[in-house]
């Protein structure tokens, strides 16, 4: 069950980067943004769900659970979390969800477009951390 | 009329099956007109304990009916959440279009919680929460000023199992509010200045939730818009008996309860 759900989230990735140009110059523009450490910026589960909460709030589409899944083909929340950072970056910021926000939600690309590096950060941050099993005290 | 028959006795067929953490009924989504939706109806929380201790838990049913009596409280009173952008809603069609509209969503259920002692994992189904009394718990972790602690409860972040040791939670009464919080997606706060709220995790927990906090337990709680567009509601599937499990047995986590009692 788990690993149909890998599988399917995998192939739905490849699909993406084949429909969705993720070329070389771009990739380079995220390499940096996620890989140049701030001082001034600590990784925090808070700071990151506070941007998720600014940009509209992505688990609307980006369901916990996949019984049933938002559409087809639409990745829940945990399958976002299991993306490599890299690869979560280029389909938010490089891609900007396909071409998706261009096209249903302009609201949230102005507001993509607005988040600093560190915002960023935070956000593939808090995403990931639903692939961790985080275990809260 | 036939329609009206058929989708009353799919209600009613919905009724009877319906079990698990989340159960909501008279689902509405009120559009005002000017940007703002609000979800109401009548929700009912339900979170089982089971007793894992070696030890007599006496004060058990007085520390449960505390705890349910405080889920109630800190949920009710509504919440006004972020600005959410999704889609329109057609509140004469009941449903939401393929265009993006930004609302701001005004949560207004009307929460009803129930907290009951399970005596085998027979009782606990998928879709349960669940919070499990353990005799001790190993784990440490260091806070934000790299200090360290130890916890008097461990939960698995945003739908899963919660635990507190039976004896802090004696000391400590709102640690199982505290903990069952995490399950409803709630994080911990460290910084100084916030011992009193109820997500304070460093040293007695506080009372306070804020409406930032009502707002992301609701949206846990309803994540899944289209769910509004029925009258009906009860949370899918979790594994939850598979996570316990799973939790109890991770060694990192440390756990010292009854075996023989997980049955
Ligand atoms: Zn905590």
């Amino acid at each position: 069950m788990g690993l149909n759900i890998i599988k399917l989230s995998l192939g739905s990735l490849i699909i993406f980067c084949s429909l969705f140009a993720c070329n070389n110059s771009q990739s380079k523009q995220v390499k940096s943004v996620i890989i140049v450490q701030k001082d001034s910026c600590r990784l925090d589960l808070s700071k990151g769900e506070a941007v998720v909460l600014n940009l509209g709030e992505c688990r609307y589409c980006h369901l916990r659970n996949d019984v049933p899944r938002f559409k087809k083909n639409i990745p829940i929340w945990k399958e976002l979390a299991g993306m490599d950072s890299l690869k979560l970056s280029n389909f938010i910021f490089v891609g900007k969800h396909n071409g998706m926000y261009k096209k249903v939600f302009p609201a949230v690309l102005k507001r993509i477009d607005s988040l600093d590096d560190c915002q960023k950060r935070n956000l593939i941050h808090f995403i990931k951390a639903a692939s961790r099993n985080q275990v809260m005290h | 009329m036939l329609l009206e028959q058929i989708n009353n006795s799919l209600s009613s067929a919905q009724n009877r099956n319906m079990s698990g953490g989340i159960m909501g009924k008279n689902l509405k989504i009120t559009d005002n007109g000017s940007g703002q939706l609000t979800l109401s109806g009548d929700i009912l929380i339900t979170l089982k304990v089971l007793d894992l201790t070696s030890y007599s838990t006496s004060r058990l049913q007085s520390l449960m009916k505390f705890t349910e009596q405080t889920i109630m409280s800190k949920l009710r009173g509504g919440a006004y959440g972020e600005q959410a952008i999704f889609y329109e809603y057609n509140s004469a069609k009941r449903s939401f279009t393929n265009k993006q509209h930004t609302y701001s969503i005004r949560y207004n259920f009307s929460y009803t919680a129930r907290v009951i002692q399970i005596n085998s994992l027979s009782q606990l189904s998928g879709n349960d929460f669940v919070l499990a009394l353990v005799d001790d718990i190993g784990h440490r972790f260091t806070d934000i000023y790299g200090r360290k602690h130890a916890s008097g409860g461990l939960t698995q972040a945003s739908g899963g199992p919660a635990t507190v040791i039976y004896s802090e939670w004696e000391k400590d009464n709102l640690i199982g509010v505290h903990e069952f919080f995490h399950t409803l997606g709630l994080l911990d706060l460290e910084e100084n200045g916030l011992e009193n709220r109820l997500m304070y995790h460093l040293g007695k927990v506080g009372s306070n939730v804020t409406n930032k906090e009502k707002a992301i337990m609701n949206q846990f709680i309803m994540y899944d818009l289209r769910n509004m567009t029925r009258s009906n509601y009860s949370n899918p599937g979790n594994n939850t008996v598979n996570q316990l499990r799973t939790f109890l047995n991770d060694t990192s986590n440390g756990f010292k309860y009854n075996k023989a009692k997980f049955r």
